[in-house]
């Protein structure tokens, strides 16, 4: 078993991203024509290959989560870290009532808001400064070479809890009652603090 | 007067239902407030534009780009994270859990050396090894977290050395002794100066390990040449060959591979060579071909693609795969093609694929061209349609084209839109134009991607 370093313009298959990645060749035996399903039970009984496998599956769509929630590459990549760690710890509360897929985002959000709650205690800021935002765009470049910067800019500056909240719902799909849970207020704030954020974005995509 | 409290009115109901846009669009509306949203739109072309707006910008935020790639590879430090859990995924470095299941035995022998003791001491000295120092484990219990017990072996041995080093620096009394106790009565002792000499990097060391490759004791001889695959002692690369193809035990020719990958020497080749042709045991195989892979000779070509092609244990196959994209000789194309089309085993074919796409020959695109119209596999069609974008040759494209049209799985529809994108044939672009049709936006993305690139 060895990691190999590879380079190409646009990613290989499962890292599409025009950035080096340093991957391995994990060792899942015929890990192609495993569901995911299988993979989930085989993590839940202790097999770090699995668990790899599923990490490999679904790194790209937790890191842009965390990325556009937290506005910053090194808080994003350490809060998909965290999640990874905990979706490990607790994956034996899966009970496949739901797609893996749905529960580990769930769980991620959770980890991120955890995070998020923590910070605001510490640092009462409103939005990122300038510096952040300019490495946060220059990052978004790099990791999504296919979306668009204006919007990714605009959603970034938004104020945090309206963010949140915008990206909960338009990025991730949840509904205004499941965010009004996990985000712990009122189903009457989620839907004045949408409507907010989608004003201002679409006021800061139109100047 | 009627009119003027029309306009009144309306203006007020224009105030509240801006409020009411989004959740409208949303669907979160209860029933009373809905039908009043929409009897005022009717109505109201200002409010109605509003709505537009609304769409506009959620359809423009709905169609971002759901993944993106992290710089780092995070998943060292997520094992790292899980190290002092009660499951850990495996220790800071998951390869080397996978390279050294003998630290397992290695762990209990340490058990019943005398040094032990101090050893455990060590590792709860003011810098611990990054080992969960309070795992209790009972060499009796058969279920023994793998994990767990390899990272105490490290810790060990990383204690036994650190504590050396302080004596002795690097090349002293300790190492001195640790030579010394390579003649130990004790095949445990043996065993574990075999170990802990990894950390000297010193001529005699060597030279006293390549002693230790004629021991009686099989693990003695294990863990001599594993420690000079770690030191990388290149001088040591004939007697490690020697061990490689005559010693008797299993495990120790598998080590030798091992070691000799470590090392990256090309005189090491034909030895590999032959262990990947004629070793009795799967394992030494598999592990030759992987070193195969680590030296990139050319040289290597011949014995892995018989190997690719013969040999009956899976992984062998596979790693003989990975090796030749590694080594990107054209010569490993026929039987790369060979084992994509004919392979039973999903994960060889994927890894022809993907070493054929390594290579960047035209010679693939006939069987890579194949694999992505009848492969079973989705992730050997994925694979195959990333390489026919790698090798960008314009004979790729009527397969590409049609996986694109066709394929059950977007993930193929979206390797085969970004090889069209590579190829950069005009003849891709009906193709590439009905693709804006597909289900999947990623799918759509990256046709425009294509499309913009034939253009240019």
């Amino acid at each position: 078993m060895t990691s190999v370093t590879r380079s190409w313009p646009w990613g290989i298959p499962w890292t599409m991203g025009s950035r080096t990645i340093e991957r391995v060749i994990t060792d899942t035996t015929d890990a192609v024509n495993v569901t995911e399903d299988q993979l989930v039970q085989k993590a839940q009984e202790g097999s770090p290959e699995a668990f790899e496998r599923l990490y490999e599956m679904h790194l790209r769509r937790v890191y842009a989560l965390s990325l556009r929630m937290l506005s910053d590459p090194n808080r994003a990549e350490e809060a998909t870290q965290d999640i990874f760690v905990r979706a490990w710890e607790k994956i034996d509360t899966f009970q496949f009532r739901s797609a893996f897929g749905t529960w580990l985002h769930r769980l991620g959000v959770n980890v991120i808001l955890g995070n998020l709650k923590s910070e605001k205690r510490r640092d009462d800021r409103t939005s990122p400064v300038t510096d952040e935002l300019d490495l946060f765009v220059r990052e978004v470049q790099e990791a999504m070479p296919e979306t668009r910067l204006d919007l990714e800019r605009a959603i970034a500056e938004l104020p945090p809890r309206a963010k949140e909240i915008l990206i909960l719902h338009d990025i991730q799909g949840f509904r205004y009652r499941e965010i009004a849970e996990m985000i712990g207020t009122a189903e009457g704030t989620v839907k004045s603090q949408l409507n907010r954020a989608r004003r201002l974005v679409r006021e800061a995509m139109s100047k | 007067m009627n009119e003027r409290a029309n306009n009144e009115s309306g203006v007020k109901d224009c105030k509240i239902v801006e409020e009411l846009l989004s959740p409208f669009y949303d669907e979160e509306l209860n029933e009373t407030a809905d039908a009043f949203v929409q009897r005022h739109l009717d109505a109201c072309q200002d409010c109605m534009a509003k709505l537009e707006e609304i769409k506009e910008t959620v359809t423009a935020i709905n169609e971002l780009p759901g993944e993106a790639t992290p710089e780092r590879d995070l998943w060292p430090a997520i094992v790292t994270a899980t190290a002092g859990s009660a499951t850990p995924l495996g220790t800071a470095d998951s390869r080397r859990w996978y390279q050294k299941p003998a630290l397992l035995a290695a762990a209990i022998a340490a058990l019943m050396v005398p040094g032990l003791a101090t050893a455990g001491i060590l590792l709860r000295s003011p810098e611990p090894a990054p080992v969960d120092q309070d795992v209790g484990f009972d060499v009796d219990v058969p279920d023994i977290e793998i994990g767990n017990l390899e990272g105490l072996a490290e810790g060990l041995a990383q204690g036994l050395n650190e504590a050396f080093a302080r004596r002795g620096g690097d090349f002293g009394p300790a190492a001195e002794a640790l030579i010394k106790a390579l003649g130990d009565n004790s095949a445990e002792v043996r065993r574990t100066a075999a170990r802990a000499l990894s950390d000297y990097e010193d001529q005699r060391v060597v030279r006293a390990l390549v002693d230790a490759l004629q021991d009686s004791d099989s693990e003695v001889r294990r863990w001599a040449v594993w420690s000079l695959g770690e030191i990388e002692a290149n001088q040591a690369i004939p007697e490690i060959s020697q061990t490689l193809l005559e010693d008797p035990d299993d495990e120790v020719r598998r080590w030798a591979a091992w070691s000799l990958g470590q090392i990256e020497d090309p005189r090491a080749v034909l030895a590999l060579a032959r262990s990947l042709t004629s070793d009795s045991y799967g394992e030494t195989r598999r592990w030759s071909a992987w070193a195969l892979g680590q030296i990139e000779s050319s040289q290597g070509v011949d014995a892995l693609s018989a190997a690719l092609t013969s040999d009956d244990v899976n992984e062998v196959r596979r790693w003989s795969a990975w090796a030749l994209g590694q080594i990107e000789s054209a010569q490993g194309v026929q039987a790369l093609g060979h084992a994509l089309l004919t392979d039973q085993h999903g994960e060889t074919r994927r890894w022809s694929a993907w070493a054929l796409g390594q290579i960047e020959s035209a010679a693939g695109v006939e069987s890579l061209s194949r694999a992505l119209r009848t492969d079973e596999v989705i992730e050997v069609r994925r694979w195959s349609a990333w390489a026919l974008g790698q090798i960008e040759s314009a004979s790729a494209v009527d397969a590409l084209s049609a996986a694109l049209r066709t394929d059950s799985a977007w993930v193929v529809r979206r390797w085969s839109a970004w090889a069209l994108g590579q190829i950069e044939s005009r003849a891709a672009e009906p193709a590439l134009a009905e693709a804006m049709e597909d289900e999947h936006p990623e799918v759509r993305q990256w046709a425009i991607w294509a499309l913009t690139q034939i253009r240019e």
